[in-house]
């Protein structure tokens, strides 16, 4: 079991990787390290009162919505690539 | 001999005490407004997709009501009647029942009457969506009536079955998994029959139960021929009957104090070869190996293989067999998973095991940590035999064509979906096995969250989209289903962060409660 003050640590620098996978294109690689640290968060709370705890939400939450845009992105890229050697 | 007017007067209480309980829970109430909820939205988003009110539309709309009753229907014996006897055994109140002047044909209807009634008020509440077809056109009063009487006469065949599968057995999850096998697989196996004999023939349209409601949809009578329709009706008739003259009768002979156990035979090597992994496992997480004993890893592996066998039986061309087999591979695994991990962790709330364990030193993260590998270690085999199945065939289709053809594509897509859905199928069935009242519940819930939930977001979105704005682009599938398969698996990994968020916060508040947390709530 960690510190309390480890984990808020850790609460809040979930927040900090989920805020910098909003940045595109380099984001998409550090959306992982923000969910890695909100597993962190979560399985090592214990029933403890934990006061970032919405902080390590959002930042699970902005790493997803991350993902989810990176990914729909690169599918249409990846899409329009293959239509334009088929065309071609 | 027991005066039968006494038998009416004695069974009528029990009747009017299971119906005080049902006027109080939730459940009652909240499944009617859905339905209601969701024929409303029927009705008036119908004519917006469907460019106004026209026959068309009462066409679609009373296929699709109908549908969702048959659903509905079909699943209202699982959810009111299947556990109904098995509990009152499982608890040893049966037994007690019998020292009242009661007999075992008074329990039985008692608790039909109660599931009928419960059942038929929400049947009832959609049967007016129903009728607003006959308002449009398209549908005649005799296509509405031979469809409400069909839907009645499931809900009541339904029902029938879960009494007699509840008397038949005393575990949930046994009774869950015949119902399921009896009422859904050969409706499910539908696609199989058609493709190995192109017309369903009637011994097989005779034991299936939806069978008369699905042979109404197929309007041309070429796969679901309507002349089996009355055999089949008459057929099921009886079997109802049957069944309810079978549950009176073995009732009384399923009272025992103790379940019967069968011996296990093993040999002494392996006897010392699994005490010596126990221990490893026991030294790792305690709790693993508790979970560890209720697996059957290899059983599912089995599972998976048969039905290669029987894919390659009702198929003719090979590709047909293969495709056949992909598809199974991509289901089997998640529902499995859903149905296992939903199910033990709400039968172990139940009878109060995890309240004792948390009284031990162990803490909630071990707890859940261990399930988790338990999971792990039983679905293991299972999906891997399914993706190196699946990965073999697209391989194989690849380098046929010499070239990536679209059916690979989406093989490897379905294996990618496979892995985050087994993995969110583990999360959401853990959590929503600790919230649930019993494990039927449970599984439900956990369907919905885990294989439906996924797809809502993309699906409503995509119909957003085109309702506003009308884009050409949407015309294509290659522009729509991509971006859906990536959204829906993007959103299934949020959806197991979001559950085992929850079921960490919520684990040790939830286990010290016996019953369920919603209606607790």
């Amino acid at each position: 079991m960690i510190a309390r003050s480890k984990l808020i640590n850790e609460s809040l620098d979930c927040l900090g990787w989920g805020a910098a996978a909003c940045v595109p294109v380099v984001g998409f690689f550090l959306a992982p390290a923000a969910l890695w640290r909100f597993k962190i968060v979560i399985v090592e709370t214990n029933d403890r009162w934990n006061p970032a705890r919405r902080h390590a939400y959002l930042g699970a939450a902005l790493a997803l919505l991350s993902m989810l845009g990176h990914a729909i992105v690169v599918a249409m890229i990846f899409i329009q690539i293959i239509r334009h050697y088929q065309d071609a | 001999m027991p005066n039968p007017r006494l038998r009416w007067r004695e069974m009528l209480p029990i009747v009017t005490r299971e119906m005080r309980a049902a006027s109080k829970r939730r459940f009652t109430y909240r499944l009617r407004f859905v339905v209601a909820l969701i024929g409303s939205a029927q009705v008036i988003l119908g004519p917006i997709f469907l460019s106004g009110f026209s026959v068309e539309l009462g066409k679609t709309l009373f296929v699709l009501t109908a549908f969702l009753v048959t659903l509905l229907c079909a699943g209202a014996g699982l959810v009111l009647t299947a556990d109904s006897v098995s509990r009152e055994k499982r608890e040893g109140t049966l037994g007690l029942l019998f020292l009242t002047r009661l007999t075992s044909f008074d329990i039985i209807l008692g608790k039909l009457s109660v599931g009928f009634l419960t059942g038929g008020s929400v049947a009832c509440a959609a049967f007016p969506f129903l009728a607003f077809s006959l308002c449009l056109g398209g549908v005649t009063a005799r296509d509405f009536w031979v469809m409400t009487a069909l839907l009645i006469f499931l809900l009541m065949f339904s029902l029938t079955l879960g009494i007699f599968i509840s008397v038949l057995f005393r575990k949930e999850s046994t009774v869950a998994l015949a119902f399921f096998f009896v009422m859904f697989i050969p409706a499910a196996a539908l696609p199989l029959v058609i493709m190995k004999w192109t017309t369903v023939p009637l011994l097989f349209a005779r034991w299936n139960p939806l069978y008369p409601i699905l042979s109404t949809f197929d309007t041309a009578g070429f796969f679901l021929p309507a002349e089996h329709a009355w055999p089949t009706l008459i057929f099921q008739f009886f079997l109802l009957f049957v069944m309810l003259a079978l549950s009176c009768l073995i009732l009384p002979w399923t009272i025992r104090a103790k379940p019967l156990r069968a011996k296990t035979i093993s040999v002494a090597w392996t006897r010392r070869f699994r005490r010596a992994v126990d221990g490893r496992i026991l030294d790792a997480n305690p709790f693993l190996w508790l979970g560890k004993r209720h697996n059957h890893p290899l059983l599912l592996l089995y599972v998976c293989i048969a039905l290669r066998l029987l894919a390659g039986v009702v198929t003719t061309v090979p590709f047909e067999a293969e495709v056949t087999y992909v598809v199974i591979l991509a289901i089997l695994p998640k529902i499995f998973v859903l149905w296992h991990a939903s199910g033990m962790i709400a039968e172990e709330r139940q009878s109060g095991f995890l309240q004792a364990l948390l009284t031990t030193p162990m803490t909630a993260s071990e707890i859940v940590s261990g399930k988790i590998r338990a999971i792990q270690r039983q679905v293991a085999p299972a999906v891997l035999f399914a993706l190196a199945v699946q990965w073999a065939t697209s391989t194989r289709w690849w380098a046929e064509q010499r070239d990536i053809p679209i059916s690979t594509t989406v093989v490897l897509a379905v294996m990618i979906t496979l892995m985050i859905d087994v993995y969110t199928g583990a999360w959401i069935g853990l959590w929503q096995g600790l919230l649930a009242r019993d494990r039927r519940r449970a599984l439900i819930r956990s369907f919905a969250w885990g294989i439906i939930g996924p797809w809502v977001v993309p699906f409503v979105v995509f119909i957003l989209i085109a309702f506003i704005f009308d884009p050409r682009w949407m015309n294509q599938t290659i522009y729509t289903l991509p971006p859906s398969i990536i959204s829906a698996n993007i959103i299934s990994f949020a959806l197991a962060c979001f559950a085992m968020a929850r079921l960490h916060d919520t684990f040790r508040s939830c286990a010290m409660q016996k019953g369920s947390l919603r209606a607790g709530a």
